[in-house]
């Protein structure tokens, strides 16, 4: 009985605790009953404390409410990063729901820009936005001026405020995570957190199962308040200039309809009314890239020199040091900084990343990282593009200036794409209307390096791409200052109109690449004969190099081909000039069809035994992918269509062309040029049998079927004499074994 | 009060007495000195870690002391799963920080860093730790902080085998049959015994894999050896000596990547200082760390000495590179003479003799990552590996050697056949990768000649896969030591130029010294290293004439299978004996003939990386004999080899083996048509053998019957159908074919027609059958 008393008691004491723990956690605390023995806090925009055994805490002043902040983050340092950006929550707007503190990530995808529209009421009644982050106010801050939550797990623990999303970091262990620094700046805090992840190993033996171990990874967080008077300053997207930008469907532009249109990613520079009319004035707000302190040094001067260009080009706008460069110290938190440049041992590519605040494409923050291996891989394209032309190259190839005008010209690309423009990584077309004085269009295209140029003197800092006309353009349409728009659709139309004078109409002839891509071959070809010299002139361990650049080159010149290839193929509003359109199969039979490969070197032909390979076949392959194509062939086919003054290249040409080039008698490189002729042979049979050519009565199938016949009776009718005669023979019989039903 | 006593010894605060006192009370608490000292209390471990361990590097290794049994042995795969195989390291270092003691893993990314660009700085930020766990000190001595070890030792991966559990076919653990059998502490390392469990789970992709569900039961044992504080300085690998090496980054040669660089893996042989003087005079001296191979008890008597000798055969090697005494081989003492010994301690290097199916021997090593420097040695000899040499000796010494026909080999012969194997495992032991250019450097005159052999062996190296000298006959009088493989000039001078000590040079200067070393030693055809693709780098062939060796050895096959007497047997042992043997001359045969094949289009490098220093095509005279031999060993009935009275005694199928022998050299000899173009684009004065020869000798080989009327052997029937089928699928091949093959198929398939034709209408006794062919053949 007394022990069952006894129970009863504990059983009592138990529930009493348990329920008055539970509420406890259901109320918020008063800050006195929070602010505990050994509570520390850094007072900022939004004061942090740390209770002594690690919790954090954040303020949120009553004042914040309804305000915008950035919430991003950077890896500081570890895992061979230096700077790098983590994908992070982004801006949120502050709300306060029940007890909770709500960071709501507005969904933007449908919007009314001008408020004064019809639809307006209806529009919001239909939006209404989401409650996707809160948190539960822990406590009253001092009298009551706001609310404190507690963010120690996405600190510590969760991927809710930033995730690290690189390869080489793996699973994350937060037994060990750890706040090292807290502090407080002009726009808000940062805290810095030490987090421990798994990392590669690097074992041979796949089969091996290693215990997991953990390196730390210093994260830099920083929570910052947006200003609040940018909301109204976007500017929408105009077609022809590449800019990143955010689709939306609007309803307040057209009355009658809805129109998907985009804002425009872009810093926010600040001019003085007073000083807009005094010529060029510098923004209150000019950017300022921090360079990381363990930057290599003599690449610095290069910084300053892609900043100046950039410049420059700003004062189109009437802005003079809009961009400005700091090299940071011991002191600096780089995570706080908008803008940042760093060198480190992550990945062997230059990459660029903005934050930006989707309501008004506000670019907040950048980080422009190079990893070490890129120069390598740039250096190696320049010499196999520019080596014929720039005579440091086979001296001294790590010719500082040589690395320097590579690294200036990566970094105006990358300069370029955080101020808001688009990289256009895909433009190897674009890229190829060069002429023969080499000018480029955008530094923002794929670029290669300066391969055409064969005359003259060279400018050795003209080999590589520069800022070019249409980024000029491009930079007076996004950052043109304009007051006096009464919408941001008239605001779009004021940037356009100033740019059209500017804009000029680019020669777009692709023949004029064709010519560069010829003289591109005859440099590497060049290039290609001293290129053992080369190696040996740079390389200590030329072996190892010297197969690398034979490669490279051997590539190179399969790639220049196909280029030429693929202009012939492309869509193309110009009706191809047969002159220009049969020089160019001129060439592909002067470089491939006539078989042979024409990289010669007297060294490597002598001591390295570099065997044709399948390179050559794989080339003539893809070749005749592209002109054997169905698009190719529909295209000149419609040319009948067009009146022009001068001749046409018609499908006929094109079949002439590749009767009189590939399928032909000759007897020099005799069975280089079969194996072309077999590559060839082979796309007209897949063509023929997907298209089902001999049973459609549409153009295309009667052109490729009588062709098909036409060379099913060259091939047959050889005579035997022929030295030929067996592998046309054997041509013959491919196509019989397909088709024989149709040939007669 | 309790309480309070426990927070004060987890801060760490009260001495390690004090400590156990209060935790443990009147509980006896034992202790194991050690580089460590280690504590157990009850079901509790504890490490003492001492001040002036912290931050030194610990190598983990694993060893089975005792190995389960097996429902089903998967003998072709499994090398490992044997007492005696030991795995690892993994690299362990303690580190204190705060109030915890951190386990973490070393990153040995060794670096050669260059000055420019700052790179020495930016790569620091990567960090050279990765954390496994942290334990809070429990209590400190003198200089010393006490861990609680319990969960480390007992569930934490690297203390367990787990991490191997692929190759040891392993499933989940039964944490019921764990035990912590014994811990034993020395002065560099503690060794820790345990009993584990497991299910057998066999992932391994294999036709013999297993669903039965069983447990597997396993004593292994753990060691946490410390590493030396210096590293042994690292040696860069040349690719004209073949040493098995590790990668570092190396930022020097371009500033702008990170290379990776080999180094090579090589034992720490220096002489004492006191003896570096007369080192470098040229005087032989004892290096301080000599390599002392310990034989498993267990061994059978009788091949001790053997396994001794074999060890001790590489002295010569080192003796060139200025050291005595620097290798040796000794029987594992018993537990009377030295009760500190056991086999899973990797202090001691050991040679385990396995039971087992497998007809091999392994020699791996275990290598301290930050400097390419082995720790220790395992190598297992499997038990049946007696088998095969037996029957080596039987299909290339029994023409020679009459004890070779003997059901069991006489111990002497088959003691000096052990020797040859495990010298080469040695050899891997030694750093040494194989060099099968070894065996191709003497002509048959020479390889039939005893004083020759006396003075130079059968090749250069015991690193080639060079077994027996299947050259010699009879009458040559060969000593029987010189029908094995020796070490050779190559295996000293690779080992001189890995081991030999350079005093008070920098890595620069003995790599510029060490590179034009090797480059000048290249005039001797003797010390060359080769793995390029060569007819001279063949595994299993002698000479440096793959036809008449082989020939040579060929017709000693046709003899022994011709021999009736040979294959009687009495009893089982002798059935099996001897039906082994058979197979043994079958697969030797196929050997042989692959070797002459491959001289068809076949271009000889002697080069460095991808430079080649010489390059000579197989003489055009050459392709006569490779002809001649294709047409007496290849297109030929071979009934006498397949299908005799050896295959309806031994019940083997030998039709079946016989259309595999087919059809795959017919498949070889058609595909070296690739081969010879690829040869003909060679830039030489000489002569090239070109296609249109070669489809040529092949039809007047292949289809000679044709010429006649009398009537075709069915195997040769076979194999021109099979000739005829393979051509008709180049031509009709839609992958890419070069245009000279497809041009050339076609001409031999006119031919075959043509011929076919002829022997048709001179109506020969296989008219209908060669009729068939040719109407097959659409042009």
């Amino acid at each position: 009985m007394i022990y069952r008393k006894l129970v009863n008691t504990i059983l009592l004491v138990m529930i009493v605790f348990l329920s008055g723990h539970l509420n406890g956690q259901n109320k918020i605390k008063s800050f006195k009953s929070f602010n505990q023995k050994g509570m520390t806090v850094v007072n900022s925009l939004f004061p942090i404390y740390r209770d002594s055994v690690g919790n954090v805490y954040m303020e949120i002043t009553k004042d914040m409410i309804n305000r915008d902040i950035e919430i991003r983050a950077q890896i500081n340092r570890g895992f061979n990063m230096i700077a790098r950006p983590i994908h992070s929550m982004g801006v949120v707007s502050l709300l306060k729901y029940k007890d909770n503190i709500v960071f709501q990530k507005k969904i933007l995808s449908e919007r009314i820009l001008d408020d004064d529209t019809d639809v307006y009421n209806s529009f919001n009644l239909s939006n209404n936005q989401p409650i996707n982050n809160y948190y539960k106010i822990e406590a009253y801050s001092e009298n009551k001026r706001g609310y404190i939550i507690n963010i120690t797990k996405f600190l510590k623990r969760t991927d809710d405020w930033f995730k690290v999303d690189y390869s080489s970091v793996k699973m994350l262990n937060s037994e060990f995570s750890e706040i090292k620094d807290i502090s407080s700046f002009n726009k808000g805090v940062y805290i810095s957190v030490s987090r421990m992840y798994g990392y590669n190993k690097n074992i041979s033996n796949i089969e091996l199962i290693t215990p997991s171990s953990y390196m730390p990874l210093e994260i830099g967080c920083v929570i910052s308040l947006l200003d609040n008077k940018a909301k109204n300053k976007l500017r929408l997207a105009c077609d022809n200039i590449s800019y990143q930008a955010d689709k939306f469907l609007d309803y307040s532009q057209n009355p009658n309809a809805v129109i998907q249109d985009s804002i425009i990613r872009r810093w926010f520079f600040d001019i003085s009314h007073k000083n807009k009319k005094v010529g060029l004035s510098k923004p209150s707000n000019s950017l300022c890239f921090y360079v990381d302190s363990l930057f290599p040094k003599k690449l610095i001067p290069y910084i300053k020199m892609a900043i100046k260009d950039w410049n420059h080009v700003f004062e189109r706008v009437g802005m003079k040091d809009v961009l400005e460069m700091k090299i940071s110290d011991k002191s600096t938190i780089l995570a706080e900084k908008r803008a940042v440049i760093s060198y480190d041992m992550g990945d062997n590519k230059v990459s660029s990343n903005i934050t930006y605040n989707e309501m008004n494409g506000e670019i907040l923050s950048c980080r422009i990282n190079f990893g070490h291996g890129i120069l390598a891989d740039e250096i190696k394209k320049y010499a196999i593009q520019c080596g014929n032309q720039d005579s440091r190259v086979k001296k001294n190839l790590f010719n500082d200036k040589i690395i320097g005008n590579i690294f200036y010209s990566l970094l105006l690309k990358e300069i370029g794409n955080v101020l808001g423009l688009k990289k256009n990584n895909n433009s190897y077309y674009h890229s190829l209307y060069m002429n023969k004085y080499c000018y480029f269009h955008s530094v923002m295209d794929n670029n290669p390096y300066n391969y055409c140029i064969r005359e003259g003197r060279v400018n050795y800092e003209n080999l590589v791409p520069r800022i070019g006309k249409i980024d000029e353009i491009a930079i007076e349409y996004g950052y043109m200052m304009i007051d006096n728009a009464k919408s941001p659709y008239a605001d779009r139309e004021i940037a356009k109109k100033n740019i059209e004078s500017e804009y000029i109409k680019f020669d777009t002839s692709p023949f004029e690449a064709i010519y560069a891509i010829e003289n591109g071959i005859k440099n590497l070809i060049d290039f290609y004969k001293d290129i053992d010299v080369f190696v040996k002139n740079n390389y200590d361990d030329y072996m190892r190099y010297l197969p690398v650049y034979i490669d490279m080159a051997k590539k190179t010149y399969f790639e220049y081909l196909l280029n030429i290839t693929k202009i012939l193929s492309a869509d193309n509003e110009k009706v191809f000039d047969y002159a220009k359109y049969h020089h160019a199969i001129k060439i592909l039979d002067k470089y491939l069809f006539a078989g042979g490969v024409f990289l010669h070197n007297n060294f490597i032909d002598s001591k390295m035994f570099v065997k044709p390979g399948q390179k050559m076949i794989k080339c003539a392959k893809n070749i005749a992918d592209l002109l054997v194509s169905r698009k190719t062939i529909e295209m000149l086919i419609n040319n009948n269509k067009y009146n022009v003054e001068y001749r046409k290249y018609m499908i006929e040409d094109l079949f002439n062309d590749i009767n009189n080039f590939i399928f032909n008698k000759k007897t020099d490189n005799f069975y280089r040029r079969l194996d072309v002729q077999s590559q060839f042979l082979h796309r007209f049979i897949i063509l023929a049998d997907k298209d089902n050519v001999f049973q459609n009565m549409d153009m295309y199938s009667i052109v490729i079927s009588e062709e098909i016949i036409k060379l099913y009776n060259i091939f047959n009718s050889v005579t035997i004499t022929s030295k030929y005669y067996r592998l046309h023979k054997i041509f013959a019989k491919r196509i019989f074994d397909k088709f024989g039903q149709y040939i007669h | 009060m309790l309480f309070i006593c426990y927070s004060i010894a987890c801060n760490g605060q009260i001495n390690i007495e004090t400590f156990f006192e209060q935790k443990f009370k009147e509980t006896p608490v034992k202790r194991i000195n050690g580089v460590f000292n280690t504590y157990k209390v009850l079901d509790k471990y504890y490490w003492e870690i001492p001040q002036d361990m912290l931050g030194r590097d610990f190598a983990l290794t694993t060893t089975i002391i005792r190995a389960p049994a097996l429902m089903d042995r998967n003998w072709k795969m499994d090398r490992y799963g044997y007492a005696g195989d030991l795995f690892g390291p993994s690299l362990i270092r303690f580190t204190k920080k705060k109030k915890h003691i951190y386990v973490s893993e070393p990153l040995n990314d060794v670096k050669t860093l260059s000055g420019s660009y700052n790179l020495n700085e930016i790569n620091r930020q990567k960090g050279d730790i990765g954390i496994y766990d942290r334990f809070e000190i429990e209590a400190i001595g003198n200089n010393s902080f006490l861990i609680d070890i319990t969960n480390l030792i007992t569930n934490h991966n690297l203390f367990n085998v787990s991490s191997y559990s692929y190759f040891l076919a392993m499933g989940y653990e039964d944490k019921n049959l764990f035990e912590i059998k014994d811990i034993k502490g020395f002065d560099s390392n503690i060794i820790i015994k345990y009993n584990r469990a497991f299910d057998f789970k066999d992932i391994r992709p294999s036709l013999k894999n297993t669903s039965k569900q069983y447990k597997t039961n396993w004593e292994i044992g753990i060691s946490m050896s410390l590493l030396p504080k210096k590293p042994l300085k690292i040696r860069f690998k040349n690719s004209r000596v073949g040493y098995f090496s590790d990668n570092i980054d190396d930022f020097r040669t371009d500033p702008h990547r990170v290379l990776k660089r080999r180094i090579i893996k090589r034992w720490r042989i220096e002489p004492y200082p006191s003896d570096v003087d007369k080192y470098l005079r040229g005087e032989l001296v004892e290096p301080m760390k000599p390599i002392v191979f310990y034989i498993d008890r267990n061994t059978p008597k009788k091949w001790v000495p053997y396994l001794i000798d074999a060890v001790n055969a590489w002295q010569v090697a080192f003796e060139q590179a200025g050291f005595k005494n620097a290798i040796y081989g000794r029987l594992a003492p018993s537990k009377v003479e030295n009760s500190n010994f056991s086999e899973h301690d990797p202090k001691y290097s050991f040679i385990s003799w396995k039971a087992s199916p497998q007809s091999n021997a392994y020699g791996p090593i275990t290598v301290d990552p930050r400097s390419g420097e082995v720790i220790t040695s395992h190598i297992g000899i499997f038990s049946s590996v007696l088998e095969l040499l037996g029957e080596w000796y039987f299909s290339q010494c029994a023409n020679i050697d009459n004890s070779a026909l003997q059901t069991v080999i006489p111990d002497t012969v088959m003691g000096n056949l052990i020797k040859m194997v495990v010298s080469h495992e040695v050899g891997h032991t030694l750093g040494l990768e194989h060099n099968f250019i070894g065996s191709s450097l003497y002509s048959v005159e020479q390889l039939r000649n005893n004083s020759f052999l006396n003075e130079n062996g059968m090749g250069s190296s015991i690193m080639d896969y060079m077994r027996l000298n299947y050259v010699a006959r009879k009458e040559d009088n060969i000593d029987n030591y010189n029908l094995i493989a020796k070490i050779g000039a190559y295996d000293k001078f690779a080992i001189e130029w890995g081991y030999r000590y350079f005093h008070n040079k920098t890595l620069e200067q003995e790599t510029a010294f060490l590179n034009k070393w090797v480059v000048d030693k290249q005039t001797d055809k003797r010390l060359r290293f080769s793995d390029s693709y060569d007819p001279r780098v063949q595994k299993e062939d002698l000479g440096n004439d793959n036809v008449e060796s082989n020939r040579i050895v060929l017709d000693n096959i046709k003899k022994l299978v011709l021999n009736d007497s040979i294959w009687a047997y009495d009893n089982n042992m002798d059935f099996n004996i001897k039906k082994k043997r058979y197979k043994s001359l079958l697969i030797h045969y196929e050997q042989y003939v692959g070797h002459v094949i491959e001289n068809i289009g076949g271009i000889m490098y002697d080069k460095y990386g991808s430079l080649i220093d010489s390059i000579y095509p197989t003489k055009y005279d050459k392709y006569e004999d490779i002809m001649q031999f294709l047409k007496e060993y290849v297109f030929v009935d071979l009934d006498w080899l397949y299908s005799n009275g050896i295959t309806k005694r031994y019940k083997i199928n030998g039709d079946v083996l016989l259309k595999r022998f087919y059809t795959r050299y017919i498949g070889e000899i058609v595909n070296k048509q690739n081969n010879i173009i690829q040869y003909n684009e060679l830039k030489t004065s000489l002569p090239l053998y070109s296609l249109s020869e070669y489809i040529y000798d092949l039809h007047n080989i292949i289809f000679y019957d044709w010429t006649k009327t009398s009537k075709i052997n069915h195997n040769k029937l076979y194999y021109q159908q099979e000739y005829i089928e393979m051509l008709k699928k180049n031509i009709n091949n839609k992958n890419y074919i070069p245009s000279e093959i497809l041009e050339y198929t076609y001409v031999a398939l006119e031919k075959i027609k043509e011929d076919g034709r002829k022997y048709v209408n001179r109506r020969g006794d296989n008219s209908r059958i060669i009729d068939v062919f040719v109407r097959s053949i659409n042009l």
